[in-house]
């Protein structure tokens, strides 16, 4: 669904003098450039998996592709420097872009249920009563199956099928899968590359089938899509 | 359990709204909800069902015509041929494809918007409803301002 949080269409010459969204964002995320970057409050892990990818490759390009472009071919090099600046422009944009959160404060004033506690004595207290209801899921059908949406307290939103609660994020996520993925090797073996590929194959499949993960750990739960 | 009837809530601050009225004049607004309809699977949709309260100032008929071509502008912008293409494309040329062809997703949005605007202008402003920017609830419903005095919205 179109990117809100981090959208800059969305201008602020329609409400003179607030607030932009992302300003006043309550998830743990941290914006830069006006709003157009997104990330989340980890940054140290980031850079080491930046620098991981980084440095090798300058490395490389600083010693041997010179070698290279003269003796073996200059195509080399140029597809190096590709495949270098394709990883790194997807690193980025995966990084720093909205992964899909959902506004918050959609469902303030939820339908609860109060929880008898038989053990408790004859309290009257509101706040008690309050503390002592939980918001009812909500019923969809989906394809002909019954399916319970749960309500997130933190967001104050019924999530839709496939959302999830990011905790590093605090965050309700569209579409999650999981939180990050970074590889924390970067040694350039046979066995490397048959797991990347494999991997990459692997998530090929995922896709065109519209499938998580999730679902394959889980199975017998997610088996009506 | 099919979720018939749209929900209602009371009209809130709407400090996120783009429609600020400028005239001056404040009318009671509540905000009427029109839910997604999940029957046909994950893909975005809105129910037709037609919410009561603003029976006698559209026809069931034209509520279900605007809501039909809203349904069909999703799924046009959820396509997989187009969004594939658009991804490949920017996979290859290192994103900078984005720069100069706007994603096909995106354009689809826009045509969405435009197009609530222009039922808004047309045939719902003047029965005092509007439609809000679907994008500030991220597409989870589709809601619209109701007057409660049948007045004219003025946006």
């Amino acid at each position: 669904m179109p990117r809100i949080i981090s959208s800059h269409s969305i201008s602020s010459t329609d409400y003179k003098g607030q607030k932009r969204l992302y300003q006043v964002w309550p998830g743990r995320n941290r914006f830069f450039l006006g709003g157009r970057i997104m990330t989340s409050r980890d940054f140290p892990a980031f850079l080491v998996a930046f620098s991981a990818l980084v440095v090798p490759s300058g490395l490389f390009m600083g010693f041997t592709c010179p070698f290279l472009f003269k003796n073996v071919s200059p195509a080399v090099v140029f597809i190096f420097v590709y495949l270098f600046l394709l990883a790194v422009t997807s690193m980025l944009r995966t990084s720093w872009s909205d992964p899909g959160i959902i506004p918050r404060d959609l469902d303030p004033s939820p339908p609860t249920e109060y929880i008898e506690d038989q053990n408790a004595q004859n309290n009257t207290n509101f706040a008690y009563e309050q503390a002592r209801s939980i918001p009812l899921p909500k019923e969809v059908k989906i394809n002909g199956q019954p399916v319970r949406l749960k309500y997130c307290e933190t967001c104050k939103i019924y999530r839709p099928p496939r959302c999830s609660h990011c905790r590093q994020c605090d965050n309700c996520v569209e579409n999650e899968d999981h939180h990050c993925i970074w590889l924390n090797n970067f040694v350039l073996s046979f066995f490397l590359m048959w797991s990347v590929g494999g991997l990459t194959g692997y998530h090929m499949y995922l896709i065109s089938n519209n499938l998580t993960t999730h679902e394959q750990v889980n199975h017998s739960v997610f088996f009506f899509y | 359990m099919e979720n018939s009837s749209p929900s209602i809530s009371p009209g809130q601050p709407d400090t996120l709204s783009s429609n600020v009225s400028t005239s001056g004049i404040t009318a009671p607004k509540r905000i009427i909800r029109i839910d997604r309809d999940y029957t046909s699977g994950e893909l975005c949709q809105f129910q037709t069902a037609f919410p009561v309260e603003i029976d006698g100032r559209i026809t069931p008929r034209r509520f279900q015509q605007t809501i039909n071509t809203l349904n069909d502008l999703l799924a046009k912008a959820h396509n997989p041929k187009y969004n594939f293409f658009d991804n490949c494309l920017a996979c290859l040329t290192i994103y900078t494809s984005t720069l100069c062809l706007r994603p096909h997703f995106d354009r689809m949005i826009e045509e969405i918007c435009k197009f609530l605007d222009n039922e808004n202008i047309s045939s719902y402003n003047s029965q005092g409803l509007n439609f809000r920017d679907p994008r500030r609830t991220s597409f989870l419903f589709v809601s619209f301002y109701f007057n409660q005095f049948g007045s004219m919205f003025i946006v």
